[in-house]
């Protein structure tokens, strides 16, 4: 026995000689034409953008929409489209003619219809479009339904599926199965909106159309079939493991000849920890983690090749109430907690980085505010900078009183509530302790309680909840203030708190509901003078009546490294905007192009 | 034989023989004590202050600030009542459970014998922690006090020391005196808590302080699930909280922030251990005969 | 032989209460498979989140409509076929999944239960013969300060001192992904590379409770009678050590190899996550978040089922060498 462990020592011991005697250095992976990033992909890989997970942080470099937006000059940039004309709900979209797959075929309007139909078929979106009609192989015309809302035609330009998802000489035996799912899912939709009774025996077919599709669709794998992924992209999957996946260049792409950047080589996300790691110890080129302020000035220290650029992540998180709690109800309760909360405080305890709420809350992102909401309306407004004076004067002639340090509603009742925050995102449970603390400290009587993993739908759809840390108005899609006021009056936020958005609210204008301006909006969102002045309304009606109190708005950290790469634009380029909702795009824009290089 | 039988109470008199058992008893006191009266001498103010994070131990602050700005000193001593609580009770639930289930299985034969023995493996086979993760899932929503979060945290702690002490058992019951209390009719339950339990006793206190880390582990665990109430000053949210959200490794002003913490949580359980082993070294005269 | 059968009925019977309890409780969790996917439908397409779930639950084929006792049976009968289950996540088998990550990490448990066994059963049983001097008392001393530190405390510092500070171990991965797997010693080499940081962070407190342990036990077999037989034969002091005392203290250490073994199996979740190691940890988390009920159902018989073959070779080898068992 002692012999053969001696053995196995001896062997463990010369091995781990023989690995100290090999150089140590992170030499073997270092090539210069690589970007390096941190990002996240399902594993095993299938290539199938309908597949579980699609394709990961590789989307924006395998997919290109006709164009980018950059919202802070709201200027698109041409990429699958050469160019494009509107003309009234029809789009016709001119693709570019020297756009192919990497796989060396031609990339035709066929390819468009192709992807619309597929799209339509498995994710029963987008419905807006009615028909899609290929004029020539580089020309489409997309045609709305006639209630589609006239912004869909920016998500038709910038949105990645759009154009270039499925190849049709790659998906082409489904074609005529996808089309009839999509038409059939298309004329139930438009049937149910206006009002029409759809047979059941319609509804049964369709489910059998559509289930039959899946279940081919979703279990095909080109990346395990043709042994590649065919991609109309600057980049194609070529290597993918668990901790790492390699794209290589498109060399059929457009702007192949600008692009110096042979690979985009990813790193898994596995923990912000590993990703601080791998910033400071220069594995990677650029990454967006949460970092706190300190680690980012020594992340610097250690090494200086390293920048920051924040930009707006087109949200806020925001305190939001449960309408069915009777305390909540209480606009005064809700007008005080707002005066009480110190913003700036929650913000640098939870993300330093991030822009503290305004004075005002209404419901357009902080940074946003001066462009659309006018000083006129401002000057209406309740200003909510942090005073407990204010709050204490708005509850006293409210009826609410105070016992050692304990307030009391008019019907005696103590003003005691649980707040609860997703347990995962770290930013929001370091604001809700911050946020408990100061409420508990002016007298109200809050616990804080985690939701679990995976389980934040459950309890806010349920409404198991008194008041919770969630996002509030939030860009997300499409960049524009009716984006934040949908979510905050008719979609998430209004089902969760059930705000009554649907009632009339008092504003110097007259009475309405928030509910209809955002549907009136949404008709005017391209008459710019009618488009304000509702702006200005439902900017009042989120000021006065606190559906919900914002903290702050989100920002994404771009760390950046100059160490092997040139050509990082600067702090005031409008191009760091596209960032927030794809920040591969920033980064595949600026290869592609020819900006961002190796040294 | 006699010898061995001595029970607890006289046990406290060998500290003078003992001086590991003497230091760890300190200070496991020291710490139960901080738990009940720490919080009345030390007052807590969470208020945060950014600008005086990671301040350095000083006489104001002798365990210096947090990221937040807040006293570490004051949360250590107000969170040892949650750390203390919780843990223990879970660990104590656990050798309860254990030591029972354990001798049973260790002294029983037969069909009873053998259906205790496979609710132990099945319980060993099954990995704690994600079961565990699994059960805060479920109870999630049902607002449990923390006795019965105690008692969900030693469901999945109990099983490996059941399995040891049912080995301790079964070597110990061929032992003579046991033999000779069988054949003077003894009744089951003087075999068991005269004959055999003084004889597992020390080595369940052993496992009662490595029950302690597992139970302090898990809790932290739950508090991050929802499932036991977050408590920021319970020493494994602050140690979290230090490595995780404020990334105190990265900054080397921060040095005491983690360091203070893990000094805490490591003397808590080292003072468990060496108690454990003291106490083993003093009723085990095979010990002691080598000394 | 007859024993040999008896241990194997028997721990079938375990198995089949483990899995079917693992199976019960895993459903009973409430949340919704389809949530997370719900989530990034409803956020890349503008969409109300109510419509983006009916859409994600189409998308995942989830019946939610079957009633649980079928799927049971559905479960039990797939499993005794050799199929763990089925991802609704990854839509895919969880053995493909599994056969991509579990070699992985039992590289990693292996190694460590091996190094940190061995490490410490010598530890142990030094510090047992020098009992009381000034290297017994340091060697318990730092064994127990080890054990008091959490697991992932040291993962960091590990992660922190090695892959930045000193840069002696890579960062993250089982292999760089320029490199084909092969059996040629630059890849093996590259392998074992990768995966010293999951292993130092696993060995190290691994190490401590085989001190431990040994320590504790070689002393009660001191007072065996064979042990005094040996005494009174004369036979050398440091024979009895070596030959009798510790061979004889290792045995009901091998008995608890088999525990650790299914610990470390279930427990390296947060260590691969930290280092970034591929193996089954990173689908454990992913199956809790994302609800996927067959993933993780799948994934907690497989342990399962790894620690009861690993009971029953224990047993096996411990009967061999322990005459004793096989009398009972």
């Amino acid at each position: 026995m002692k012999k053969t462990l001696i053995k196995i020592f001896v062997l463990f011991m010369s091995l781990t000689l023989i690995f100290s005697s090999f150089n140590f250095s992170f030499a073997a992976t270092k090539k210069t034409s690589d970007l390096k990033l941190a990002s996240d992909w399902p594993y095993p890989f299938h290539g199938n953008p309908f597949g579980p997970g699609a394709v990961g942080g590789a989307w924006w470099f395998v997919y290109e929409p006709f164009a980018y937006y950059i919202p802070q000059t709201g200027q698109y940039i041409p990429r699958l489209a050469e160019k494009w004309t509107i003309n009234g709900s029809k789009l016709t979209v001119y693709l570019r003619k020297n756009a192919k797959w990497s796989d060396g075929r031609a990339f035709t309007a066929q390819d468009v219809v192709n992807t619309v139909a597929f799209i339509q078929a498995m994710w029963q979106w987008p419905y807006e479009i009615q028909t899609v009609r290929a004029i020539n192989p580089n020309t489409v015309e997309f045609t709305l339904w006639k209630d589609a809302p006239t912004s869909f035609m920016h998500t038709i330009l910038t949105d990645g599926a759009m154009g270039s998802l499925v190849p049709y000489h790659v998906y082409s035996k489904w074609y005529g199965q996808a089309r009839q799912v999509a038409e059939l899912g298309k004329k139930i939709f438009y049937d149910t909106q206006s009002g029409k009774t759809v047979s059941d025996e319609t509804k049964k077919q369709y489910e059998k159309l559509s289930s039959a599709l899946r279940d081919q669709v979703n279990k095909f794998s080109p990346y395990k079939t043709l042994k590649r992924m065919p991609v109309v992209g600057a980049y194609e999957p070529t290597k993918i493991i668990q901790s790492e996946m390699v794209l290589s260049k498109n060399k059929y792409h457009w702007l192949a000849n600008k692009n110096t950047t042979e690979r985009v080589v990813f790193r898994r996300w596995s923990s912000n920890e590993f990703v601080w790691a791998s910033l400071v110890s220069g594995e990677l080129d650029a990454a967006h983690p949460n970092m706190p302020k300190d680690v980012v000035e020594q992340l610097k220290f250690i090494n200086p090749n390293l920048n920051v650029k924040t930009v707006s992540d087109l949200s806020e998180i925001a305190l939001i109430f449960n309408f069915n709690n009777k305390l909540f109800k209480d606009l005064n309760l809700r007008k005080a907690i707002a005066y009480v909360i110190d913003k700036n405080k929650v913000k640098d305890v939870s993300v330093w980085q991030a822009n503290p709420a305004g004075q005002y809350y209404t419901g357009v992102l902080s940074s946003m505010q001066s462009k659309w909401v006018n000083s006129a309306t401002l000057s209406k407004m309740t200003k909510y900078t942090t005073s407990a004076a204010s709050a204490e004067n708005i509850l006293k002639k409210a009826g609410y009183t105070k016992k050692d340090n304990q307030w009391y509603t008019p019907s005696n009742e103590p003003v005691e509530f649980v707040l609860s925050v997703y347990g995962p995102h770290n930013d929001w449970v370091l604001a809700a302790r911050e946020v408990v603390q100061q409420l508990n400290k002016f007298g109200f009587k809050v616990e804080m309680k985690l939701i679990p993993d995976g389980m934040r739908d459950q309890v806010m759809r349920s409404g198991e909840y008194e008041c919770a840390i969630e996002f509030g108005s939030a860009w997300w899609g499409y960049p524009h203030p009716m984006t934040g006021y949908a979510r905050l009056y008719q979609w998430d936020i209004a089902n969760i708190t059930a705000f009554p958005s649907k009632e009339k609210f008092n504003t110097p204008w007259g009475e309405y509901s928030p509910f209809d301006l955002v549907e009136e909006l949404r008709v005017n969102i391209n008459n710019s003078k009618k488009a304000t002045e509702i702006i200005q309304k439902l900017a009042y009606i989120t000021n006065e009546y606190l559906p919900v109190v914002p903290l702050f708005e989100k920002v994404l950290p771009i760390y950046y490294s100059s160490a092997r790469l040139t050509g990082w634009p600067s702090a005031q380029d409008g191009r760091w905007s596209l960032a927030p909702g794809g920040i591969e795009r920033l980064y595949n824009l600026l290869i592609t192009e020819g900006v961002l290089k190796a040294k | 034989m006699s010898e061995l039988r001595i029970n607890l109470t006289k046990g406290i008199s060998l500290f003078k023989y003992n001086k590991k058992a003497f230091i760890g008893f300190i200070i496991i006191l020291f710490y139960v004590l901080m738990a009940i009266f720490g919080r009345y001498i030390v007052p807590l103010s969470l208020e945060s202050n950014f600008s005086e994070r990671y301040l350095a131990p000083s006489l104001k602050h002798p365990f210096g600030t947090d990221y937040f700005g807040i006293d570490i000193f004051a949360q250590i001593v107000n969170g040892a009542r949650t750390v203390i609580g919780l843990s223990m009770t879970s660990s104590f639930f656990a050798v309860l459970i254990g030591t029972i289930l354990g001798i049973l299985r260790g002294y029983l034969t037969g069909k009873i014998g053998q259906l205790v023995d496979a609710i132990i493996s099945i319980f060993l086979v099954i990995p704690s922690f994600p079961a565990l993760l699994i059960m805060a899932a479920i109870f999630a929503d049902s607002n449990l006090n923390m006795v019965q979060i105690s008692l969900i945290v030693a469901l999945w702690l109990w099983a490996p020391l059941a399995k040891q002490v049912s080995a301790q058992v079964m070597s110990i019951k061929s032992k003579e005196f046991i033999e000779a209390s069988k054949m003077l009719n003894m009744p089951l339950y003087y075999i068991v808590f005269k004959d055999i339990f003084p004889l597992v006793a020390p080595y369940i206190l052993v496992n009662f302080a490595m029950q302690l880390k597992g139970a302090m582990e898990f809790t932290i665990g739950l508090m991050f699930l929802g499932l036991a109430k977050f408590d920021s000053t319970h020493w494994g949210i602050m140690l979290n909280y230090a490595l995780y959200q404020a990334g105190a490794l990265y900054t080397p002003r921060a040095f005491h922030y983690p360091f203070f913490i893990i000094l805490n949580i490591i003397l808590l359980i080292y003072g468990g251990i060496i108690f454990a082993q003291g106490l083993e070294e003093t009723f085990n005269p095979k010990l002691r005969g080598h000394e | 032989m007859k024993f040999i059968l008896n241990r194997l009925i028997y721990l079938l019977f375990v198995l089949f209460i483990a899995i079917s309890g693992i199976f019960f409780l895993i459903n009973k969790m409430p949340g919704d498979p389809a949530y997370g996917l719900a989530v990034s439908i409803s956020q890349q397409r503008n969409m109300d989140i109510n419509k983006a779930l009916e859409i994600a639950h189409q998308m995942m084929g989830i019946d939610t409509g079957e009633p649980l006792f079928i799927r049971y049976v559905k479960f039990l009968n797939q499993f005794i076929r050799g199929n763990i289950g089925y991802s609704t996540y990854y839509q895919t088998t969880v053995n493909e999944i599994v056969a991509k990550s579990l070699p992985w990490t039992l590289l990693v448990v292996f190694i460590s239960i091996l190094i940190s066994f061995i490490i410490g059963v010598y530890l142990g049983a030094f510090s047992a013969q020098k009992r009381g001097r000034a290297v017994d008392i340091s060697i318990s001393f730092v064994s127990s300060i080890i054990q008091a530190i959490p697991p992932f405390v040291l993962a960091v510092l590990i992660l922190f001192v090695g892959a930045i500070k000193l840069r002696i171990i890579p960062l993250g991965g089982a292999y760089p992904v320029d490199m084909e797997p092969s059996l040629s010693m630059d890849f093996i080499i590259s392998v074992i590379k990768h995966a010293i940081g999951p292993i130092v962070a696993i060995s190290i407190p691994q190490i401590a409770v085989w001190t431990l342990a040994m320590r504790g036990n070689t002393p009660q077999i001191m007072e065996e009678d064979y042990i005094r037989f040996a005494m009174i034969r004369g036979v050398k002091d440091s024979t009895i050590a070596r030959k009798y005392i510790r061979n004889n203290a290792i045995l009901p250490l091998v008995a608890s190899l088999a525990i650790a073994f299914g610990y470390m199996l279930g427990g390296n979740t947060l260590v691969e996550s930290i280092f970034n190691y591929p193996g089954i940890g990173f689908y454990f988390g992913k199956a809790i978040a994302l609800r996927d009920y067959g993933l993780l159902t799948g994934l907690f018989s497989l342990i399962v089922v790894g620690v009861i073959i690993a009971t029953f070779l224990a047993e096996i080898i411990y009967s061999l060498i322990d005459p004793r068992v096989k009398v009972k």
